[in-house]
This record gives structure tokens, sequence and C-alpha cells, in this order.
């Protein structure tokens, strides 16, 4: 009995372990519906387009670093940034875990994760040119650079113009057209 | 849900199959897919352009822990339509949920199940739920309003490293919304055929501008399910419960969060009890006991720098039962302090300290008798834990061990080696190895209790003209038991509609509780008492495999299937009490189970759920002394509709396959078997 139900179940595990490679090997994504993480990490690379960073931050970098703290809504999304660039850099994406590494940040995406200690962070950064981005409530308000929110279901931005200012970063017109609420001072 | 076994697949087949699996997985970048424009390429006027829906919003993080997590987040209780915790745990895979009756449950994972199952550890909001009377959890008094649940962590295998002794086949964390989560007010009320009436109303308010609390007040009232009583026909186990709570967080951005909470509660049960002491002890009771308990936890979680935090916590929780055959009062005293700092540009250690208390104060009755009432029982643990980074990203390594020392059986050493290896984002592979201990409980090492039926004089294993009393005799001498757990797993995610997590499992356990018979001693009243000693000779491994699918086919449909297959070869000592045998039996080979959710039109909401479970044969984990339970399969429903966000008008079908079917029969003390009935219930909420 105990021999005849262990052949079964071995059979059983190979025949579900071949399924399963079968499976996670061809199951090719159709066509992928567009999730909050990935829009709002098309938006995140899309700000890039916007800003100009100070000559300082890019001289002597051979990657343009995209820095996230916390945990990321991103998921496979993260994918697809790879291969590409700004400003004429590969992107690499980072995860600091250090204050020194966060000074190396070209951008920085805060998770909601890191709500608590927020403060602390945007302390940490001071005014190092480092676009910061989140979709914190009071982002904004309390130092950040760009917010992102959904409006009901539509994603829109808000932007402190007086950190980037501080920041040494260069924001174009058509962002501040853009944004829902552009915070001066 | 898996190919048929009589396919004739070879292990050559299989491991062709996963080769050319594997070679077909490696070019699968995202450039070789057809797609439209994809979303980095759109500009922002477009990106602004569009529409996420809720379902969009839910978050589709691919953990790359490495170990088998499975979180059941708000959402899918809600849709659920269960009413309590213990239902709730049904939505995770390989996690075994069985109904003892209407009051009781029987909750385990990997094995090993029982109303006195030992091997879960389970926490409310970081406070644990332990009782030492049997080292486990009374499901029937942990309790919330549902609707303030965050989400429950499920982690299958053992989680001693960092959680401590008694997570041996998993950790329940139940989480609840921080304060600044649940403003305003809520109230909901519901009906039906088994829940005669469950209602709540919670409050939460901001007290200045860094601090939010709530209030919350909970009720119910259930009706008994359908009993077969064999002694009468008055048996029920129907139950009310009221309990009350609050919570305070205080989070000013700065990395200082507060957390003040606590709960009050008290409930009466109707139980039918099978008691197998000798006379004047009734083997028949129609019991209505007290059970109640209060607790109040802090914490204080602070930011020190950007790589370096620690939490530091307290709880007391006090909680006291008075059964018909055991009165038990238990008091707990926790202190924990957890600190995690980055260590150079790779490392990652956690390190903290913990202080328990226990007293407990339990009483002699005609089947219960304590060589200590009462003991003060202390835990000093320590743990540390480094994660390396190996390869920035791809490749993790988590090492770490706990140290603990306990008043049952000295000191412990609990160690983990986990290693996840992430690809891509869509790919995670895990595989860990660890050790856990479970403590001896207080009826395992002080308790004497007669626990079976008494075997008449002439009946064909009693060869005396006496009645044999049997009774369970704890000795101090009892070990912990121990497990050495092997796991691999695989999280896969080929697109952001579609999910697959599966984990396998091999676990090496020693000592187990078994038992020893000694003479038989005959008491003058004309009877004798066959005592069965708990020791620590049994001894094995199980083994099994975990699988949920997740799919949302449309924007308003999601699917999720679940498989879990669990085996076990246990090995005791021959003789009259030899008991491996039907703990393998108390274990559902197979369970599975099919959710879809479809967001309707007119903001409705209709919620299936198909469950299967696999025979078993519980009771007492001896020869002769089980009752079989058939497999059984069953539909829960739910259809819910939002005439205004703020209003929820929802009719649930629970159980719905037959009139009644059981579960489970307890290991001990069972008077009646209960069936879990077809129910309906009708709820209406209304937030503001």
């Amino acid at each position: 009995m105990a021999a005849f139900s262990l052949t079964i179940t071995k059979k059983r595990i190979l025949a579900a372990l071949g399924a399963w490679l079968l499976l996670s090997g061809s199951a090719g994504p159709g066509q992928p519906a567009p999730d909050a993480g990935a829009l709002q990490l098309a938006f995140l690379y899309n700000f890039t387009k916007f800003v100009e960073w100070p000559a300082s931050s890019l001289a002597n970098r051979s990657e343009f670093e995209l820095c996230i703290l916390g945990d990321d809504p991103f998921g496979a999304a993260l994918d697809a940034l790879n291969s590409r660039t700004v400003r004429d850099k590969p992107v690499q994406i980072s995860r600091p875990r250090s204050a020194a590494a966060l000074q190396r940040c070209h951008v920085l995406y805060v998770s909601q994760s890191e709500g608590w200690r927020l403060r602390q962070i945007l302390q940490e950064i001071g005014t190092a040119p480092i676009l910061t981005v989140s979709n914190l409530e009071d982002f904004a308000e309390l130092g950040g650079t760009i917010r992102q929110f959904w409006d009901d279901d539509r994603p829109r931005f808000e932007i402190n113009m007086a950190v980037a200012q501080k920041s040494r970063l260069t924001l174009s017109s058509k962002l501040l057209e853009l944004a829902a609420r552009v915070i001066r001072e | 849900m898996f190919a048929s076994p009589r396919v004739p697949i070879t292990v050559p087949t299989a491991a062709a199959l996963g080769l050319i699996a594997w070679s077909g997985l490696q070019p699968m970048a995202a450039d070789d897919l057809p797609r439209a424009p994809e979303l980095p390429d759109m500009n922002l006027e477009q990106l602004m352009g569009m529409e996420i829906t809720s379902a969009g919003k839910k978050s589709q993080k691919l953990s790359n822990t490495a170990a088998a997590v499975y979180v059941i987040t708000q959402e899918e209780i809600r849709r659920s339509g269960v009413t309590s915790i213990p239902e709730a745990l049904r939505l995770a895979p390989g996690i075994e949920v069985a109904r003892i009756d209407a009051n009781k449950w029987a909750i385990t994972a990997r094995g090993f199940n029982g109303r006195f199952a030992n091997k879960l550890l389970v926490l409310m909001d970081g406070r644990s739920v332990y009782t030492p009377t049997f080292a486990g959890a009374y499901w029937d008094v942990q309790d919330t309003v549902l609707d303030d649940i965050d989400r429950i962590e499920v982690i299958r295998g053992p989680g001693a490293t960092v959680w401590g002794a008694n997570a041996v086949n998993g950790v329940i964390n139940i989480i609840t919304r921080s304060a600044d989560k649940t403003r305003g007010g809520s109230i909901g009320f519901g009906a039906g055929n088994q829940e005669r009436a469950v209602g709540h109303v919670r409050y939460g308010f901001q007290l200045d501008g860094k601090t939010q609390g709530r209030i919350y007040f909970k009720g119910f009232g259930r009706e008994r399910f359908h009993i077969d009583d064999p002694a009468d026909r008055g048996g029920s186990d129907a139950w009310n419960m009221q309990r009350g709570g609050f919570r305070l967080d205080r989070d000013d951005k700065s990395g200082d969060v507060l957390t003040l909470q606590g709960d009050l509660y008290a409930g009466k049960l109707r139980e039918i009890w099978g008691l197998g002491g000798p006379p004047p002890t009734p083997s028949h009771v129609h019991d209505r006991p007290n059970v109640a308990g209060w607790n109040l936890l802090g914490r204080w979680k602070k930011a020190l720098r950007v790589d370096s935090d620690f939490t530091l916590q307290f709880f007391y929780d006090h909680t006291e039962r008075r059964e018909a055959y055991l009165d038990q009062i238990d008091d707990t005293l926790d202190l924990d302090f957890q600190h995690h700092f980055a260590w150079g540009e790779r490392q990652d250690f956690v390190w903290g300290l913990g202080y328990r208390w226990i007293g407990d104060r339990l009483n002699d009755t005609a089947i219960f008798r304590w060589s200590d009432r009462s003991r003060n029982l202390q835990l000093f643990s320590g743990f540390l834990q480094d994660e390396i980074s190996l390869v920035p990203e791809q490749l993790r390594l988590s090492l770490g061990s706990k140290l603990e020392h306990n008043d049952f059986t000295g000191f412990v050493v609990q160690p983990s080696v986990r290693l996840s290896w992430t690809p891509s984002s869509r790919h995670t592979l895990w595989g860990a190895i660890s050790r856990a201990v479970r403590t001896p409980s207080r009826a395992e090492q002080d308790g004497r209790f007669y626990t079976l039926a008494p075997l008449p004089p002439g009946d064909s294993n009693n060869p005396t003209p006496f009645p044999v009393y049997f009774s369970a005799v704890g000795q101090p001498g009892f070990r912990a038991e121990d497990v050495v757990s092997f796991e691999l797993g695989h999280r896969f995610m080929p697109s952001p509609s579609l999910s697959l997590d599966a984990a396998a499992f091999y676990n090496v356990y020693n000592r187990l509780r078994s038992f020893r018979g000694s003479t038989p001693v005959l008491f003058g009243s004309g009877y004798l008492e066959q005592p069965a000693y708990f020791v620590n000779e049994m001894r094995g491994n199980t083994y099994g495999a975990e699988l949920v699918v997740k799919w949302l086919p449309m924007s308003w449909w999601s699917l999720e299937a679940q498989y879990s297959f669990l085996g076990m070869d246990l090995r005791a000592h021959p003789g009259r009490f030899e008991n491996a045998g039907a703990v393998e039996n108390v274990a559902p080979k197979q369970q599975w189970s099919l959710r879809s959710s479809f967001d309707l039109p007119h903001d409705f909401e209709l919620d299936l759920r198909l469950r299967y479970m696999d025979r078993i044969v519980a009771g007492l984990t001896l020869p002769g002394y089980q009752t079989a339970i058939p497999d059984y399969l069953t539909l829960d429903a739910r259809l819910a509709w939002r005439p205004r966000p703020s209003v929820e008008l929802s009719l649930v079908g629970q159980n719905l396959l037959d009139n009644h079917h059981p579960e489970f029969y307890q290991e001990s003390f069972q008077g009646a078997q209960s069936e879990v009935p077809r129910s309906y219930y009708l709820k209406a909420s209304w937030q503001f």
C-alpha cells in the first residue's frame, strides 16, 4: 500500500514538475494590461525627459542612477527600463542602503513603506541634485520634488518648485504646465 | 489540476520537458514579445490620459522572499464573505482549516492538525496568542473587526529564526490597519441562518496632526451546527462573543512611530464534552463555559539613520477559559527589541532580544490533575540574521539563528539558511534549510488526564473483568519536538495579469510526541487505570508542495487556483499506543480551491469559491479511537451591491453543495459529531 501510493506520488510530482516548467517557460504574456505600478514607473521615466541636472552631477558618471527606496510597486515593469538611457547614459536601477549611496542617485523614488521616515530621508538628501518622486500624501509639502497621485482613476502629479530650485534641478515649463499643482514657496 | 497520474510520464520525459522549458526561458526578454508601444515610450500627455481601474491598482509586487509566503489581503477577506479569522485562513494555500464545531477549529500547515495543534505560531499585530497549556492557539477568541484587518501574512514552513520557538510548520501574522487608514465611522450588521447576528461599530478620529486613533465594538451570536448527539438530542455548540478595543498611532514622518492598542472580550460557548474519567465523572456533558480576556500592546519604531532602525515592543495578555474539564488562566508579559542596520553596501543585519513571562493557573478536575497547578514560565531569546546581497538585485543569501532559553527544555538553537535568486523581475527561485523546535506544553510535562472513552469489561481489547480508563501522563523529561526543513520555491510572473507561485518541502522530524503504555493500576472502587506516558519516540518525514496561480483575464475579472499536496511518513515504536499511522491519517493528502471574482456593471460584485478537502481520519491519534471524515467539495458565493461608495449590501452563501458535512473530530473530549451546515446571511455596511 505504502509502496503503491509512493509511486503514484512520485509520478504525480514529476508530472506536476514537468507541467510547471513547461508553463513557466512558455506561458508568454499576451497584451499586458497596464497596472498602476507600470504606469507609475512610466511617469518616473518620463519626468527625466523634462529635468536638467547640474553638469557636475552627471559628469564623471557612466550611468544614470535611478534609485528606489522601500517596497516598490513596479514589479516586472522595471525590466523595460534596463535597456534605456537618460541623458545618453544607460539607466542603472539601484536600491541605496546607506546615506552615502543615497547621494549618488539622480532620481529617487520613495515607496509607501518609507512614509514613516520621509522627513529623515529628505533631510539626508538636503539640497543634493536628486529628483525625488513619490506617491506619498504630503510628499510635495514636506519637501519632495514631485508627487504622483490618482485623481479617481486618472494619474496626476504635483511639483514643489522651491525644492527643485534649491536642488539646482531645472524643470521644463511643459512639465509645470501639465502638473495639477505647483508649489512655489 | 495536475496531469493525471495515468499519464505515463517518466523521469527522462520530465527532465526533457524541464530542459526545453528552461532553455526557452532565457531569451524571453521584453523585446521578443509583440506588444503595443510600451508605457515608457508614451509621452506624458498620453500617460495622463490613461485610466487605471481598481483591479489594476492592486499591488502586484513579485516578492523575492526566500520563504513560502502568501498574503491574504483586506480585499480578499471582504470579497470572500467570511465572518471570522479562522475562516479567512482558508484563503491561503497549504493551510488546513477544519471546523470541529460551531465554535472550534483545527488549523495547521503541512500536517499534524488538531484542536490542540501545536506547530503554528499565531500573532495578532505582533502579539503572540500562544497558550502553554497545549502549546498552541485557541482560535475561538482570536477576532477583530474584519474590515480593519490590513492583511494576514501566512508563512508555511519554519519561521523560528526570527519568530522563535513553535514556528515549526508556519507563522500566521494578522496585521490590522494603522489608525490613519481607518478614519471616520463604519457600521456593519449581518444576519442569517447560522449568523444569528453579527455587527460592528468602529470610529476613527484624529487627535492632533500626527496622532490618529480608532475605537471599535464587535459582537456576534452564532447558531448551533448540525449535531448528531448519540447520548441525547439537547446538545448545542451555539456561541456568542462581544469585544471592544482601540488603537492609537502617532507618526511624525520623521522616523518615529508609536502605537498603542488594546482589546477586551468576553463570550459564552456551548459545548458537548465526551469525558473518559472514572465514576462519578459524567461521561457526557453539556457545557456552557465562559471565555474572557484583554490585552494591551505598545510599540515604538524609530529610524536612526537611512540604513538603521529599531523597534521596541511590549505586550500584556490575559486570557481565561472555564470549561467542564479544565479552568485555565494565562497571563503573558512580553518585551521585544529588534535592531536593523545595513553594513556596507552588501549586508543587512537584524538582531533582537526578547523576554517573555507566562504565568498560568490551572485547576485539578475530575479529568485533569497537575503536578504544578501554577507555573511561572520565562523565555529569554536573542537572534541575529544577516542578509547578504551576493549579486545586487539578483542573488541574496540570508543566514541567521535564534538562541532561546525556556523553562521546559533549556537552551535551543534554531538556525536557517535562505537563498533567493531573481534572474529577472519575472522570476524568483528560492531555497531554504531551517530548523525549528516546538517547546513542550504544560500537559506534556505536568499534566495527567483521562482522555479516552473507557473500555468496558468484555470488550475484545479488555480481557479483565474491570472497566479500563486511560490516562495520558505528562513527564518532566518530555523534550522539545524538532524539525529540519528543506524548502524550494519558484515565483513567476509572465505578465502583470498572471502570476504563479510554487513551493515544495521535505521536513525531517525528530522527537515527535508519542505514547508509551505502562502497567495498569487497579483501583479499589473497581476499575483499572491504564497510564500512557507522553514520550518523544516518534520520528519521520513529511513532503509536499503548494501551488497558487493568479490570473486577471479582464480588468473586471480575477481568478485564483490553489492546490496543495502533503505526504507523511512517520514511525513510532510499536505497541498498544503506537500513533504514527493515526497522525498520518489526520492529514488530508490533497486540497484545492478555485476562486472567481467579478466586478459587474452597476456596482455589483460576484464572488465564487469552490474548495475541496481530501478525506481524513480524525479523533485521538491512536488506533481504534478515530473517526473517518469523508472528503468534501463545497462552494461559497457572495453577491454584493454598492449603490454608493460608502454603502454595501451583500448576500453570502456558504457550504452550498450539501446540507451538512463533517470536517473534523477533536482528538480529546469531543462528545458528539458536529457538522458544518449550509448557511446564508445578508449584510449591510455603511462608512461615514
